[in-house]
């Protein structure tokens, strides 16, 4: 380790001092030298000489790994959807053998023998990681760089939020998503969500909501959330994704918002309980296992670094409202729409609110900081999620949509907590 | 008597905790009184260099207040006045008689306390003890005519390998009953003394007369008296009291009682690099290579005058400060830089949070100086609010204080706290900010309007 601390070292010099050759991109190297080495900063001469070993980057590294179940099952669900669907194709007569496009990886690794019995693992998961290794190294790619960029203009340290977020746009953009609109979605959120409120810590949206957000709205016809997206190698003429041609599915939330009450069973018809909970079903990467959203809520939680606050009210918000919303709609005459007819419990497993809440809510910079205000914050979350899921005629999810009304709201939460304590030391004199 | 239960807060398992035994340092070769300490006087000399000074004659005074004196704790003769930027008294340095063969300590004749308060106010002044008093808010030594709705006697100490004070005041009950029925005549409210519940040495503390016993269990910073003040008798607005520990408590009884300068005090000394740990009997303001075996530490070491909570640095050759009751001697640190200290578990380090190595395990660590990670922006993981007992919100006191909103930290119990009640922040907060300082700048920027 000592040959590569001289190094390091070595190359200190060339950056540190005000008048080095390269001191105009010290951030830069400052940022690879910590991610090596801890910085050599030690306390004050007065007040707390001894400190926590923890630091903001292992605190966010502690949030990426929280992450890693849900992408490696990505990896392979991916694959697993694609063939699946290639296979459903082949068996209608719609694609022969012979039309399979490969893609950049499968071109290299040789390609995937498809047979009657499926594709061999090591395809299923070569196609999983043709799709998603791009999504991940362009989200980090664009991200990283504005990021960079930025903290140069600042002369301050390159801050480690960016790589929670970079690994949860990964995880929240469909694996079709072509990799332009997804450049385009993250350099906004950056700029706009971000760097213009003053970089990590300031921002008043969870960025990687934005990039998903601005998809939404910038590309609907990809996004909305109505259509299932399979993964394939093509650019369908019409279709900017990189999509299976002539094969589409509803969502399960898109299935159930267009049914009356039979919602449960035509779910059900479509993906068993098991199979949604799984995750064996197609669709962005954090959505798709929610038992993979659990171990990571579950690796969170034993770090301490997302708010089991917010968590617990996320889920008793969506639970309380899919049981309340039903009931007074019958009660007050409202038109019912078929997600009344699914059972709380049923709202859970479908669409990305589980993903949500655990990883999005709980981001500490865009939720509330009182713990009261965490407790109002999960729980209207909850209720938003499922009103945009019940009443609202055009989006048939609503998670994203609730958590960033609510993160805009969260000032105005802890306003009112703060307000109380304030009035307590107030009423005392 | 009260049991008050303090549930949030964090002890830190420090190795080096000073044994329970009190022996007497050597005599110091000379003592330095310092000003650095207390923040915000205007220091005026009144002695020379060469002047033969005795045990309890006044050094300087503070032009704020011209009865407020500094005195010397030893005869002797003056070796040099040094100051600072801008002519401000830095630091007096007094050889000591003591320490020659023969020498010993001639005292001056010290007025003692009598008549109404402000007779027993202007005696302390002149005795040069003034200055072993606290204000709340504030935390500064009183300054003004406001007079002190309550008096908090601190007999415990929570802070990380703390002395205690119990152990350090053993054995003086008739000095703390003078000092008490003292700080009794100050206030117009009771003396409060708070002590740990349950705790060794506090037959005599117990059976003290005129002040009222308050019993604290739990984590520090339970033995805080800005979390005894919170405790029991919050501050309303305009309303001061003053702090004072145990051990000074002591000190002014002895002063009471004799007429004479109590020149020494109980020094504990710990941390895992100190080389003899354990209490001592030393001289006020000695030169710290009485406390480290004879000569200065030459090491990686930092010595801090105080505990690792609170207290300042202070070189090897340098001295004890004026109320200081530990010091503390841990590694430094120096250019210690962990190769993916951030990413690969870390077992064996002192820590609260789970990311690191599943927190604080049943063991003594030995922990240097560094602040393990780079400074960022608040980013606000409960950290903070776990380990802080007040009922204060401090991540959006921090953002008022930042924002320069006096009036809005104010409401949100600015004077309420110290540097010190919100120490235990500065310790977990991965993002390495320094609640302490900002709490500071705010309490100065309120001073300053006031």
């Amino acid at each position: 380790m000592q040959f590569l601390r001289n190094l390091v070292d070595k190359q200190r010099s060339l950056y540190h001092a005000k008048d080095s050759k390269f001191h105009k991109v010290w951030p830069l190297f400052d940022a690879l030298e910590t991610f090596l080495f801890a910085p050599d900063f030690r306390a004050g001469k007065k007040g707390v000489h001894v400190r926590d070993y923890v630091d903001l980057k292992r605190v966010m590294n502690s949030v990426i790994l929280a992450m890693v179940p849900c992408l490696l099952w990505a990896f392979w669900n991916t694959g697993v959807m694609h063939f699946a669907a290639v296979a459903q194709l082949m068996a209608d007569g719609k694609m022969a053998a012979g039309d399979y496009v490969l893609g950049w990886l499968q071109g290299l690794l040789g390609a995937p023998e498809i047979t009657a019995e499926g594709v061999s693992s090591f395809d299923t998961l070569v196609f999983g990681l043709q799709r998603m290794l791009p999504i991940v190294i362009v989200s980090y790619g664009v991200g990283l760089s504005i990021e960079g960029l930025f903290c140069i203009i600042r002369k301050e340290e390159v801050s480690e939020g960016y790589l929670v977020s970079g690994m949860l746009i990964a995880l929240i953009v469909p694996a079709s998503t072509p990799l332009w609109q997804l450049a385009i979605g993250v350099a906004f959120s950056v700029v706009l969500g971000k760097e213009v409120f003053g970089g990590t810590g300031m921002n008043i949206f969870n960025p990687a909501m934005m990039v998903r957000a601005f998809l939404f709205f910038a590309f609907p016809a990809q996004m909305s959330g109505d259509a299932v997206w399979v993964a394939g190698n093509t650019s369908p003429v019409g279709v900017p994704g990189n999509l299976i041609d002539g094969y589409s599915e509803p969502t399960a939330l898109a299935l159930v918002k267009t049914a009356g009450e039979n919602a449960s069973e035509l779910l059900t018809a479509q993906y068993s309980h098991m199979d949604l909970f799984l995750g064996n079903m197609p669709g962005s990467a954090g959505e798709m296992s929610k038992l993979m959203v659990l171990l990571g809520a579950a690796i969170l939680l034993i770090t301490g670094v997302g708010s089991w606050r917010v968590m617990v009210a996320g889920v008793i918000g969506m639970l309380g409202a899919a049981f309340l919303v039903p009931i007074m709609a019958d009660w007050s005459g409202l038109p019912m729409s078929g997600g009344m007819y699914l059972q709380p419990w049923e709202h859970l497993l479908c669409g990305g609110f589980l993903f949500g809440i655990v990883f999005m809510a709980t981001d500490p910079v865009s939720s509330p900081e009182t713990n009261i205000g965490k407790w109002v914050y999960g729980l209207l979350i909850g209720v938003f999620t499922i009103l945009v899921r019940m009443i609202n005629p055009a989006y048939p999810e609503g998670a994203m949509l609730a958590i960033l009304l609510l993160n805009a709201f969260a000032p105005t939460i802890d306003h009112f907590v703060v307000a109380a304590n304030m009035k307590r030391r107030l009423k005392r004199s | 008597m009260t049991t008050h239960k303090i549930k949030k807060g964090l002890d830190l398992p420090l190795a080096g905790r000073a044994e329970f035994v009190l022996a007497d340092a050597t005599e110091p070769t000379e003592v330095g009184l310092e000003t650095a300490e207390f923040v915000g006087i205007k220091p005026k000399v009144l002695v020379k260099e060469g002047d033969s000074v005795q045990t309890g004659q006044p050094i300087f005074l503070n032009k704020l207040d011209r009865d407020i004196v500094w005195s010397s704790p030893v005869t002797g003769k003056v070796k040099s006045v040094e100051y600072g930027e801008r002519r401000y008294l830095r630091r007096v340095v007094i050889e000591n008689d003591a320490a020659k063969s023969g020498g010993a300590d001639s005292f001056v004749d010290l007025p003692t306390a009598s008549g109404d308060r402000e007779g027993v106010v202007k005696a302390i002044k002149g005795a040069g003890l003034w200055p072993l008093l606290r204000q709340r808010p504030l935390g500064k030594m009183p300054m003004g005519d406001a007079v002190p709705v309550a008096i908090f006697v601190n007999g415990m100490d929570t802070a990380p390998l703390a002395a205690d004070p119990a152990f350090a005041s053993q054995g003086r009950k008739d000095d703390l009953q003078a000092g008490c029925d003292l700080l009794k005549q100050l206030t117009s409210g009771k003396v409060y003394l708070s002590l740990r519940a349950a705790g060794d040495n506090q037959s005599d503390l117990r059976g003290l007369n005129g002040v009222e016993v308050h019993d604290f269990s739990g984590p520090h910073p339970s033995g805080l008296v800005g979390t005894h003040i919170s405790e029991i008798q919050p501050l309303k607005s305009g309303e001061i009291v003053y702090a004072v520990s145990l051990v000074d408590v002591a000190r002014l009884g002895q002063w009471q009682r004799t007429g004479k300068y109590p020149s020494h005090t109980v020094v504990a000394v710990s941390g895992s690099d100190a080389p003899d740990r354990k209490y001592f009997r030393v001289r006020q303001n000695a030169t710290l290579s009485t406390l480290t075996g004879g000569s200065a530490l030459t090491g990686d070491q930092r010595i801090i005058n105080g505990h690792v909570l609170n207290g300042y640095v202070t070189e090897p050759t340098g001295y004890l400060g004026f109320s200081n009751k530990t010091l503390t001697i841990i590694p430094e640190g120096t250019d210690k830089r962990d190769l993916f200290g951030w990413a690969v578990p870390q077992f064996g380090k002192m820590t609260n949070h789970m990311s690191v190595n599943f927190g604080l395990k049943k063991k003594e660590y030995v922990v240097d100086a560094r602040l393990n990670g780079g400074q960022r922006p608040i980013v606000n993981i409960g950290s903070w609010e776990k380990v802080l007992p007040l009922d204060i919100l401090p991540t959006y006191l921090v953002r008022a204080i930042q924002a320069n909103d006096i009036e809005e930290a104010m409401k949100l119990g600015l004077l309420e706290v110290t540097e010190e009640d919100v120490a235990l922040c500065t310790f977990v907060d991965p993002c390495k900010i320094d609640v302490g300082e900002i709490i500071r700048q705010g309490l100065d920027m309120y001073e300053k309007e006031a």
